[in-house]
């Protein structure tokens, strides 16, 4: 058994040491929000934090998330209710929606160490997740309201 | 999920119905839904039906990748319904393409831009049918011409008098109504949701990872498997089967890498 | 160990050679106005002869093929996301042994579709893997890789067009001869020997008033899997004939979006997109050094569209979008916003496939495999889509697809003021743009 701390909560799961953690939430876990789609850390869509850092977890073997705090989209926020996710909603960002998990957990990560950030500082924590809808614009515009919407400007 | 299961011998029915009702050019079957549905629901159509609570369920055909089909579709039958569409539920329609073939291909594959290009005049009849028959309901209740009612959002009004009666509470009487096969719709002055902004019902869950996508399907019971291929699609020979292996069984190379 | 079947030896190269000589014989004409083959040979203005060739390119929906499949003796579940619910019905009953009814078919929500998920492909994947392991509900995913190499894939095909100008330098022959596999006849849904419409939606269609057109088809299907990729016949075929007629502006010596004007006399709709996107465009106005722009537009899925690229190259030669100046006639606007979010998704898409897109074959196999060797435009790369939506009251077109014909040929059309280099291959390659 193999004991993880997921979204604030202390969970015991019975699978092999190289797991990948992505099967581990999705198989294991239920936790279903955390996408693949490419196994190979190319398209950001399996995006988690370990301790707020993000990580594809694709490629990052479940044993490496021992001891940390994982967070997956499902517990960004209690309600629902990151500033991310209402901008999401304001901008009318998803399509397929198939990556958008992923997008917010790397915008997510991105706002904690920078609270109102660049458009090329959004290019360069962004750039690991693909977007087959073509989002993009609507993403760069959301990280931007929601760092608004941090500060206590418009919501 | 949003998931409509109907049941067999309402699938059954539905297939029995073919070319029943048929108007050329509207594939709507009108009255073959009508005429089978259960008491104390008025289904005009396959594409919507109100209960005597209220509640409206639009039923929409085209799969939803993204393009806001979801969305689109309800709004165009809620405007001609005149119905607050976020008291709305949708349901994606079950296989079935007696009832739910595009009216243009006659068949339920969906590709070719065809969503709103090839329904929108068959949803804005769906929507028109069922409110020109909540009218009517109303106006027989209140004995006065049908001309001199008229609906707001989820009921029907007889300004005249100042009388209102909510969709729901007009369900069995408007059950009872021969289904109009030529309603009057809106005009574009009319619209309520055609053509204004609209956002997307499906984006919540697209933003809380609580969408259901095949990928995350999990049914009780249900095995893991993968297919193992021949490198080459062109010669696409026979496929072997990896076989279905439990969840629990699992090796490192059984995880898609 | 598998059969390798008989395309075991097969090659990209090899394909496109035998496109090459294919294209000296005569194809099915899919169109004809006049007589094109005698007006080439006026001696008036000047000729043109050009050779396009586009790859085959793979859907990459984000989320990978899957099914899930339950097969009892009462009949046939299946969780899919698919865009085909009735195929699915049918193929899984089909299978199984059962009336269409006795199959339920649940469509869960589509990681992407772009034509891709109409397939029935990993639909058998589930049910017959269901079918051998009597009873249980099976799910089978594909990794990757699986999706990358086992697509359906927008036909591969080779263009030779020949143009003859007069002396005003406007065009009196258009002759274009296409060379590849039609995706309807593979599949049986068109007769072989017929001309495949998914093959030249797009250029038998042509718009422009020219008097002596020629269109032909040369079918040449190699066995590679082929597939309706977002747009189809016009994800090729406008970037062809959009580049190709603005070689003919060129070469009269007239601005291409006047000379497109000039050519589109009856085609109303047509018309009224191209001007909406070059009047939001500024189109003429200066731009910032190092930049230029490209115009095309197109008619695919019931709609109009128009795209201005602006466009400038970076120090190491990488191509910068900087802007798409989008115009879109769709008929009745059912959800704005939706409108503009197809058009933002579909420039991407589109230019995805410009900068990158390219399936290979080699000894009878794809050889690219996931997002290191079949690159997705990213966030930094994503031009900003600026969308004006065409007041209409017509009835509805398809915006899923139009909006992605138009953006290849509107950025290939910008490097030409560039660097004076015709694109005339996809996907753009750096070493096809330096300067003679």
């Amino acid at each position: 058994m193999i004991a993880l701390n997921i979204n604030g909560r202390q969970q015991q799961v019975d699978v092999e040491p190289d797991t990948p953690l992505l099967w581990v939430l999705r198989d294991a876990l239920d936790l279903t929000g955390t996408k693949y789609g490419c196994g190979i850390a190319q398209c950001g869509a399996c995006t988690v934090h370990l301790d707020g850092q993000p990580v594809r977890a694709c490629v990052t073997p479940v044993t490496t998330a021992v001891g940390k705090n994982v967070t997956t989209i499902e517990g960004l926020d209690p309600r629902a209710d990151h500033p991310l996710q209402r901008a999401w909603v304001a901008e009318q960002v998803p399509q397929c929606g198939y990556c958008q998990s992923g997008q917010i957990m790397s915008a997510a990560a991105l706002l904690a160490r920078t609270p109102d950030p660049s458009d090329a500082q959004i290019d360069d924590a962004m750039g690991g997740n693909i977007c087959r809808c073509g989002t993009y614009q609507r993403i760069r515009k959301a990280i931007h309201r929601a760092a608004a919407m941090a500060k206590g400007g418009k919501s | 999920m949003n998931r409509l299961v109907l049941s067999r011998r309402e699938l059954l029915k539905g297939g029995a119905a073919v070319g029943a009702g048929l108007v050329v050019g509207f594939r709507l079957e009108l009255g073959a839904a009508h005429a089978q549905s259960q008491p104390g629901v008025f289904a005009p159509n396959q594409w919507l039906s109100i209960d005597r609570d209220g509640q409206v369920t639009i039923v929409n055909s085209v799969p939803e990748m993204g393009q806001g089909t979801s969305t689109s579709m309800p709004m165009i039958v809620a405007d001609e319904l005149d119905v607050d569409l976020s008291k709305v539920k949708v349901l994606q329609a079950p296989a079935d393409p007696a009832r739910y073939a595009n009216p243009v291909t006659g068949n339920q594959s969906y590709g070719g831009s065809r969503g709103i290009r090839d329904h929108l005049a068959a949803w804005r009849k769906a929507g028109a049918a069922g409110r020109q028959m909540l009218k009517q309901a109303a106006a027989d209740e209140w004995g006065v011409p049908v001309d001199e009612v008229d609906t707001e959002p989820g009921a029907v009004v007889h300004k005249k008098s100042g009388r209102k009666l909510l969709y729901g509470q007009l369900v069995d009487k408007a059950q009872t109504l021969p289904v109009p096969q030529d309603p009057r719709l809106k005009t574009p002055a009319e619209w309520r949701y055609i053509g204004k902004e609209y956002a997307r019902l499906d984006v919540p869950a697209k933003t809380d990872g609580k969408a259901i996508y095949g990928y995350d399907v999990k049914v009780p019971g249900m095995l893991i498997a993968r297919a193992v291929w021949p490198w080459s699609p062109p010669a696409r020979g026979p496929r072997s089967r990896a076989g279905a292996r439990s969840r629990s069984c699992g090796t490192r190379d059984r995880w898609p890498r | 160990m598998w059969d390798e079947g008989p395309l075991a030896a097969l090659t990209s190269t090899q394909i496109s050679q035998e496109y090459a000589q294919l294209a000296g014989q005569p194809g099915m004409v899919a169109k004809k106005v006049g007589d094109a083959g005698q007006a080439l040979g006026n001696d008036t203005g000047k000729s043109l002869d050009a050779v396009y060739e586009v790859p085959f390119l793979e859907h990459a929906c984000m989320e990978p093929m899957n099914a899930t499949a339950q097969v009892t003796r009462d009949g046939v579940t299946i969780w899919a996301p698919t865009q085909n619910p009735g195929g699915s019905q049918a193929t899984a009953a089909k299978l199984v042994g059962v009336p269409p009814e006795k199959v339920v078919v649940n469509t869960t929500m589509l990681g992407g579709g772009f034509g891709r998920r109409g397939e029935v492909d990993f639909i058998i994947d589930a049910v017959e893997t269901a079918k051998a392991v009597g009873g249980a509900p099976v799910k089978v995913v594909w990794t990757r890789e699986d999706d990358i190499r086992h697509g359906f894939y927008r036909p591969a095909t080779y263009n030779h067009f020949r143009a003859r100008l007069d002396a005003q330098g406007q065009p009196v022959a258009w002759w274009h001869r296409i060379v590849g596999p039609g995706i309807l006849i593979q599949k049986g849904r068109a007769k072989a020997g017929t001309i495949d419409p998914a093959a030249v939606s797009g250029a038998a269609d042509m718009p422009y008033d020219v008097p002596n057109i020629e269109v032909e088809w040369k079918e040449k299907d190699f066995g590679v899997p082929v597939g309706f990729w977002r747009s189809v016949g016009s994800s090729q075929n406008a970037f062809i004939t959009e580049s190709f007629v603005d070689e003919l502006a060129h070469a009269a010596g007239k601005d291409p979006y006047e000379y497109r004007r000039a050519l589109l006399g009856k085609n109303k709709r047509h018309k009224t997109v191209l001007e909406t996107a070059a009047q939001k465009a500024n189109w003429g106005a200066p731009l910032p050094a190092g930049q230029a722009r490209g115009i095309a537009v197109a008619f695919s899925y019931g709609s109009y569209s128009a795209h201005v690229a602006e466009v400038s190259l970076t120090p190491d030669g990488k191509v910068r979008v900087h802007r798409l100046v989008c115009a879109i006639d769709c008929g009745i606007a059912v959800n704005p916003d939706q409108i503009r979010a197809q058009m933002e998704g579909g420039a991407v898409y589109a230019l995805t496939a410009a900068l990158y897109g390219q399936i290979t074959v080699d000894k009878g196999r794809v050889v690219q495999g996931n997002f290191n060797d079949y690159p997705m435009l990213r966030i930094g790369e994503a031009p900003v889509v600026e969308t004006h939506i065409v007041d209409s009251s017509e009835a509805p077109g398809g915006l899923g697809e139009p909006g992605v014909p138009t953006v290849a040929p509107a950025v290939c059309n910008a490097l030409f003021l560039l660097t004076s280099k015709r694109i005339r291959s996809l996907p753009i390659r750096a070493e096809d743009l330096k300067r003679a």
